[in-house]
């Protein structure tokens, strides 16, 4: 990608109120666009962290056994009151209606049809157990949106379902996944705290959240003095010492047969009993995945995007109008094209010190700068954007060199 | 892989309906092939198998779009309606918009130009960014009455494209690019489409016997165009045709100055002035072309998909699931004939619904294991129209 052809948006001052860290940063290095209180559109950079994200669960999904299904986003009334969640999910739930008059929702959460889709094909023990997920959108409409992805009306994630005969598959299925988010927020280089959990709206026996250590983040937690992590809710008026913030980007639920048996999702067993199966349920947030990476991975000038989801691998920064520097970066850019290296070149006719501070603002964890001087003795430069560490390199060499760095 | 541990579900054929899955209309295969579910009155979800080849038509069209120079953005699905009265698009199009009961006047995306335009005016492009074009895949939603089948749905999945240019642009190279990122990825998937230029905008149509949108005339030199009975003679070379269905896939069209002029948003020209944009739009329907892809490949059993997108190629069924010489089998298996991963069928069923399923889901070839193939090492290799080879396993 070139600059000047592009899309990218970097801002130099964001809007009152904006104050978490991850807020500031998404707005400043152009990763999202605010349309309204609460929903966000994400420009191009945005949208490749996201698009990376989606990538490590799903390869991670997969690799647990679990399959990925799609599910529609408008849901009918019906299934709602069959759960009994109609009538108490309150003002959150945005709800419509269609031309002829029958009520529908759009769904902050999938239960009711993923119980729906699998009722209609369970008969036996023996198709048991499995998992299903979805990447997609959910919908809640928040009273007072916050922080920018934190907390929005319209949102990514990721939720899956599992399915089996009783609690022991269950504590399985459930471990299964457990196992699956520690390696998928460790992919992200994102620091998590597993904390039991109030189970909430969506009920069932027990559940784990997954919080995100931040001083923005709208859960409370301490660690107790045998290492555990405890929930702190609003009532509960611990401490005031080692109190800390966190993000909660997990929360994996059992959910026993608290939808199944509503919704009458049915299997015969071994000696032909009829029987309820016993569900999981386990979600992820996307969007405030986003956020919540930020406020772990950066400095005073900017993002520091863990390699796995940056939106960008390397960004070429040629300095001054040299024709030389030019041509050499020109040059170096087509290399990284055809190694499909995803490569921002900055061909503004824009000062050093603009390239640069746009350069840490977006991000990406290696920087290679083109200059005259550099060029004069044949070598070009690596800089890490964490270590700040400078690598020299001779122009022919850069794809290799940059298949050597990222190794370590 | 096997089957009792996958989540696959298949449907039985409405045999009060169809005689046979050859007169099935598509969208019905594609349901009773568990690819597509049918949640509520026009809205569909997708199945694992669904899902999988969604993933890949998804995963295809964004890579041939970035490659041609569009960039990927996600925009919200909840829209303001202030937006389409500013647009003046509201009364035109209000009865085609799902609006949803909040806090605020939102509505569920039907196509997003004002989205996109806003997202320009925070961007205030200068002349030298332009032409600028984006795109982005996901959910789309329409008002209007639910029908059947999968293509006029009230929620489906799009890709939709955006691009903006200096004012008096002619657009041509927008729309080269446009259709070369659509023609490559149709491509990927051994489909083609006709291409029907409208003036202001291009349909690109497939042949669809089964279940198509519109009957257009199409002679022998290959040309379409628009049928007026009695006449049957090609409007561009004369031939004689004859009236064939089709279905759309995708379309291109040309949009002017007039959103980016009710909206006021506009880019700064070389003199300093501002000007609106002029637009392009272009979208695909992802069960579109999925639709067009069972379309070309279903036959008298199911739905052969080709081999990008074959989910599983060889089928393996046990007549006795619990035989304990399959594993043994599998491995000769893969050793003499298919080096991949073969699909056993492992559920307790008859070899017959078995078999029906695994043509139905698209296996290439099949294998019945029986106590005779299993102790003469010796077995049939079944293809999609019933021959049937056989094969010794004995090395």
């Amino acid at each position: 990608m070139r600059y000047t052809n592009s899309f990218i948006n970097t801002r130099k001052d964001v809007g009152k109120g904006v104050e978490a860290t991850g807020h500031i940063l998404s707005e400043k290095a152009g990763l999202v666009y605010q349309v309204g209180s609460g929903l966000y559109d994400f420009l191009p950079l945005g949208n490749r962290v996201v698009s990376n994200i989606e990538r490590v669960i799903r390869e991670e999904m997969n690799r647990s056994g679990a399959l990925e299904i799609s599910m529609p986003v408008i849901q009918p009334s019906d299934l709602w009151i069959e759960s009994g969640r109609w009538d108490v999910y309150g003002a959150e739930m945005f709800r419509l209606k269609n031309r002829e008059g029958k009520e529908f929702l759009l769904g902050p959460t999938h239960e009711e049809l993923v119980c729906q889709l699998v009722r209609s094909s369970l008969k036996s023990y023996k198709q048991l157990p499995f998992t299903l997920y979805q990447i997609g959108r959910k919908f809640r409409d928040e009273a007072r949106p916050r922080h920018g992805l934190l907390r929005t009306k319209e949102f990514m994630m990721k939720d899956g379902y599992s399915f089996d005969v009783d609690n022991n598959g269950l504590d399985e299925s459930y471990k299964k996944m457990r196992d699956a988010y520690l390696k998928i927020f460790g992919r992200m280089e994102l620091e998590v705290i597993p904390i039991k959990a109030n189970p909430g709206e969506i009920g069932g026996s027990g559940s784990e959240e997954f919080l995100a250590p931040s001083d923005f983040g709208e859960d409370r937690f301490i660690i107790d003095g045998t290492g555990a992590a405890i929930k702190i809710d609003g009532l509960n008026h611990a401490p005031a010492t080692g109190v800390r913030g966190g993000i909660e980007v997990g929360h994996i639920f059992k959910l026993g047969d608290k939808y199944s048996r509503p919704m009458n999702v049915r299997y015969s067993d071994v000696d032909g009993q009829e029987r309820y199966a016993t569900m999981g349920c386990y979600g992820i947030g996307i969007s405030r995945l986003v956020n919540a990476i930020v406020e772990q991975h950066c400095d005073a000038d900017g993002i520091i995007w863990p390699r796995e989801i940056s939106p960008l691998d390397v960004i070429l920064l040629p300095i001054g109008n040299d024709e030389n520097v030019k041509r050499v970066a020109e040059d170096i850019y087509e290399k990284f094209r055809q190694n499909n290296v995803a490569v921002l070149l900055d061909d503004r006719d824009s000062s050093a010190g603009v390239k640069f501070k746009d350069a840490d603002l977006i991000g990406a964890p290696l920087k290679l700068i083109v200059g005259s001087r550099g060029l004069e003795r044949g070598v070009v430069e690596y800089k890490d954007r964490k270590t700040k560490k400078v690598v020299e390199s001779r122009p022919d060499s850069v794809v290799d060199l940059y298949f050597n760095l990222i190794k370590d | 892989m096997r089957m009792s541990t996958l989540y696959l579900p298949t449907y039985m054929l409405d045999a009060t309906h169809y005689s046979s899955i050859d007169v099935m209309p598509t969208s019905e295969l594609m349901e009773q092939a568990g690819i597509i579910r049918k949640e509520i009155a026009g809205v569909y979800g997708y199945p694992p198998i669904g899902a999988r080849i969604t993933r890949k038509i998804e995963e295809t069209l964004a890579e041939n779009f970035g490659r041609y120079g569009f960039q990927e953005v996600r925009m919200g699905m909840l829209q303001n309606i202030d937006e389409w009265e500013k647009s003046g698009r509201w009364e035109k199009f209000k009865d085609f918009i799902l609006s949803v009961e909040g806090r605020r006047k939102t509505c569920l995306s039907p196509t997003n130009e004002e989205t996109a335009l806003r997202m320009m005016e925070d961007f205030h492009p200068s002349y030298k960014s332009l032409p600028l074009r984006i795109f982005q895949i996901g959910r789309k939603f329409r008002g209007h009455r639910s029908r059947s089948g999968l293509k006029n749905g009230n929620e489906f999945d799009m890709l939709d494209a955006y691009m903006f240019h200096e004012k008096g642009s002619l657009l041509n190279e927008s729309t080269e690019l446009a259709k070369d990122a659509i023609s490559n990825s149709l491509k990927a998937f051994g489909l083609s489409a006709y291409e029907f230029d409208c003036g202001d905008h291009i349909d690109f149509l497939y042949a669809d016997p089964y279940e198509s949108d519109r009957k257009m005339l199409r002679c022998s030199s290959g040309h379409i165009s628009d049928y007026a009975f009695p006449a049957d003679n090609c409007q561009k070379c004369g031939k004689e045709g004859e009236v064939v269905g089709f279905t759309e896939i995708a379309r291109i069209q040309k949009l002017g100055t007039g959103l980016s002029e009710m909206m006021g948003i506009s880019y700064t020209d070389s003199r300093g002035y501002k000007n609106p944009f002029e637009m392009m739009c272009c979208g695909i329907g992802i069960g579109r072309v999925l639709h067009g892809i069972v379309t070309k490949y279903r036959d008298k059993v199911g739905v052969g998909w080709p081999d990008a997108l074959n989910p599983f190629y060889l089928a393996i069924i046990p007549v006795d699931p619990d035989e304990h010489g399959l594993i043994e089998m599998n491995e000769r298996i893969q050793n003499v004939l298919f080096h991949g991963e073969a699909l056993i069928d492992d559920r307790h069923l008859s070899v017959g619904k078995r078999s029906r399923d695994m043509d139905l889901i698209g296996c290439q070839k099949k294998i019945v294991l029986g106590k005779r193939e299993i102790e003469s090492k010796r077995v049939y290799l079944e293809s999609r129209d019933g021959t049937k080879e056989s094969i010794n396993l004995v090395i």
